[in-house]
């Protein structure tokens, strides 16, 4: 397993240059902003910040650190429909945040909405700062749309009792994945290797991104739409097999049902990102304690060891936002700042995987995991950020979830080969995009 | 039928004759009085009903146009009729629209069917208990819709509900949430939610009716049952066509059972029902203009359908 990268000092002392002249930029500006505003009375600037993560601790740190600057955090209805809010709040023309937590698969999306600031002159410095991966998640057109936070490189969560129980070995390609799938099944039938979440695009888009898939790339003024593309169609055919054969089961994430099969070992492996690993202790935990393990996501070859991003979120700044220079300051603050890192890393709270180099760097990344027997699991999911093939997300994603999502759960009822479901998502997307006006190429 | 028609309209009108003010006679203080009485209606009709109504017909004329990547943000402009367009070529919506008609052909007649035998044994006092069973039918309808559909929901999840875990023990293989049954299991819901509210509905129309009609038929040789067939149930008639009305136009408007379902199932799709559909594209695809289409396309077509159920039912009274 290759180490973390090296944090040199040399490469410490550059970055907190860099911050410093961003940050000194930034305060430059929030002094002509703070005159213009009347938001509050003792001269300071309020900057609204929508978020669904519990990341208040990190706020209040910034709050009692930056007098100029308050931050007022919220998690309007809870987070799930954060989006939604924004859209109203946008469209009615005040109530509008100045920042926003938004996952990277939805940037692209606000952006076109024409919610989002182009912060590119502003942030670009920043790109040393964060896993080079995680970067390229908040590039669109090669501008900069968000400060990322945190990052969901997949691997592979299995049960050790389960595959010590039955001599399995830890699968490190596709085809000793569907090997270890059949001998499992073989060795007990009331037992899966895994699961395929029938509702989940993003997690199949995360596999298909591994495989090398590119959903969407920008050429020039126009958008190419790639979804039913080779390696998305060799993901789908690959599933397609293993339900066809039984090796493994359907059903959908974050059901109580799918909680339960993963607690009580009906289901083996879950193929999971990192800020998943709460996940196995969330629901009522009946497993035994500390028998989960976690290991890299098995790829094409053993020697080319390839990963997909699934989740994770960046801080945006709002087009229309008073303040954006001091935005700007504070995303990057809270996103790379280590006292700041170590609170959005806290398992108390949000347990984040972090997307900056800072933050990867902090002991609290590598703390042993009761659910992991005690071990950390940062090791697996940085090897994974280094081999992650970041996804370009479109202007519609929304409709590709929901299009995707169905056309699955149509092609399993009728028991129809999943790339079924890539065309239509195809066909429907390129549909979408152009009845938007968007320029596409197929 | 005739004879029974004439003495509910007789009864209803001497009911109005008793309401009437008395001393309303000079036209044009009554007419001052009446406007003053109607304000606040009419100033809350035009706030909440009117003003948004309206806004959403202009809504739906506009649409928004990005050009190249888009990142520059969207156009708004007039649109004419496209977004209407749209929705007639929707395949989604279209299909929305005939989930929810072979729903509302098998839904609201079982659950009307059920209110209405239920509303005549109260009525007909064959039931003990009867205010505690009463109460017990209504009940699920005083339980918020969302509970109510989280509730249910998850006694259709294999793995966690005990119902499915019963039917497994004797081995019966249920998939409430199924392709074929996740309809069914979602007019279950609906079904349990508003029996009670209808059967409240036509029972207190059977209490308000004359009781002196039963003795008569009973004199005559009418048994219990003649007396529901021949007697209860035409008289009731007017509040089964309400019932009705209120039950077609739910069942166009749903919405809150099957997004809970859908949590739970893919074979709930995001525009399941033609609402779904609207707020899929208000909310999560960000085009609040083809929502004001879906909405406004979705209000003519439960017009035209309410319409058309009351002109039958006229049909039928005429005869």
């Amino acid at each position: 397993m290759p180490s973390p990268p090296p944090f040199s000092p040399s490469r410490r002392r550059t970055l907190a240059l860099l911050l410093a002249l961003a940050s000194a930029g930034a305060a430059g500006t929030t002094a002509c902003a703070r005159t213009g505003s009347g938001r509050s009375g003792s001269g300071a600037i309020t900057l609204d910040f929508w978020a669904w993560a519990d990341i208040g601790q990190a706020v209040d740190l910034w709050n009692s650190t930056h007098p100029d600057v308050h931050v007022e955090l919220s998690a309007p209805a809870g987070g799930a429909s954060i989006f939604q809010r924004l859209s109203s709040a946008v469209a009615a023309g005040s109530g509008a945040p100045d920042l926003v937590q938004v996952d990277y698969n939805n940037l692209t999306t606000l952006a076109v909405a024409g919610y989002l600031e182009d912060i590119t002159a502003r942030a670009a410095a920043l790109e040393p700062a964060f896993v080079p991966s995680a970067w390229r998640q908040v590039l669109i057109d090669g501008r900069v749309w968000a400060v990322p936070q945190d990052i969901g490189p997949m691997a592979m969560y299995y049960r050790q009792d389960i595959f010590e129980a039955h001599g399995l070995t830890v699968p490190r390609t596709w085809d000793a994945f569907r090997d270890t799938a059949a001998r499992l099944r073989a060795a007990d039938d009331s037992r899966y290797l895994t699961a395929y979440p029938a509702g989940d695009t993003f997690w199949f888009a995360s596999l298909a991104a591994a495989r090398g898939a590119q959903w969407f790339t920008t050429e020039g003024e126009s958008w190419h739409v790639d979804i039913d593309g080779a390696p998305s169609r060799e993901t789908a055919d690959f599933w397609t097999e293993l339900l066809a054969d039984d090796l493994v089961t359907t059903s959908q994430h974050w059901n109580p049902a799918w909680h339960a099969a993963l607690q009580d070992g009906t289901l083996a492996t879950w193929l999971g990102p990192a800020w998943g690993a709460g996940t196995l202790t969330s629901y009522p935990p009946t497993a035994p304690e500390g028998v989960w393990r976690v290991a890299s996501l098995p790829s094409v070859a053993a020697d080319r060891p390839s990963s997909g991003y699934w989740g994770g979120s960046s801080t945006a700044v709002l087009a229309g936002s008073e303040h954006v220079a001091a935005a700007v300051e504070f995303a990057a603050w809270l996103n790379t700042d280590p006292d700041a890192a170590d609170l959005l890393v806290d398992p108390e709270h949000s347990a984040l995987f972090p997307a900056s180099l800072s933050g990867q760097a902090r002991p609290a990344v590598s703390r042993p995991h009761e659910a992991i027997g005690g071990r950390p699991i940062d090791d697996v999911f940085r090897a994974a950020a280094d081999h992650t093939h970041v996804m370009t997300w479109g202007p519609t994603m929304d409709q590709v979830r929901d299009d995707f999502t169905d056309a699955v759960a149509a092609a399993l009822g009728d028991g129809r080969p999943l790339r079924d479901a890539l065309a239509t998502a195809q066909g429907t997307t390129v549909a979408a995009l152009e009845q938007k006006g968007l320029s596409v190429t197929a | 039928m005739s004879i029974a028609t004439t003495r509910s309209t007789a009864t209803a009108r001497s009911a109005e004759a008793g309401r009437r003010r008395p001393g309303a006679g000079r036209l044009g203080r009554q007419t001052r009085h009446g406007w003053a009485f109607l304000a606040p209606f009419l100033g809350l009709f035009l706030l909440f009903e009117a003003i948004p109504i309206g806004y959403a017909l202009v809504q739906s004329l506009r649409e928004k146009q990005w050009s190249g990547l888009g990142l520059d943000g969207p156009v708004e402009r007039f649109a004419g009729l496209a977004n209407y367009r749209r929705v007639l070529e929707d395949g989604e919506v279209i299909d929305g629209v005939l989930r929810m008609f072979l729903y509302g052909v098998v839904q609201v007649p079982v659950m009307l069917l059920l209110a209405l035998a239920m509303a005549l044994l109260f009525d007909a006092g064959v039931a003990r208990g009867r205010r505690f069973f009463q109460f017990s039918a209504f009940l699920p309808h005083a339980v918020p819709g969302i509970v109510a559909a989280v509730l249910w929901a998850y006694l259709y999840v294999p793995g966690i509900s005990p119902v499915v875990g019963l039917l497994q023990d004797v081995n019966i293989e249920v998939d409430f949430l199924g392709p074929d049954t996740v309809l069914w299991s979602i007019a279950n819901i609906a079904t349990w939610q508003w029996t009670g509210y209808n059967m409240l509905i036509i029972f207190a129309a059977l209490q308000a009716l004359p009781r002196e009609l039963f003795e008569a038929a009973r004199v005559d040789g009418a048994g219990g049952w003649g007396i529901a067939w021949r007697i209860k149930i035409p008289l009731v008639r007017p509040s089964l066509v309400l019932t009705a009305l209120f039950s077609v136009i739910g069942t166009l408007q749903l919405f809150a059972e099957p997004m809970v379902v859908r949590s739970l199932t893919a074979n709930v799709t995001a525009t399941y029902t033609p609402n779904m559909a609207g707020y899929a594209q208000a909310f999560g695809l960000n085009d609040p203009n083809y929502a004001a289409a879906i909405a406004v396309s979705l209000a003519i077509v439960a017009f035209a359908l309410s319409y058309g159920l009351m002109r039958a039912a006229q049909r039928g009274v005429d005869s």
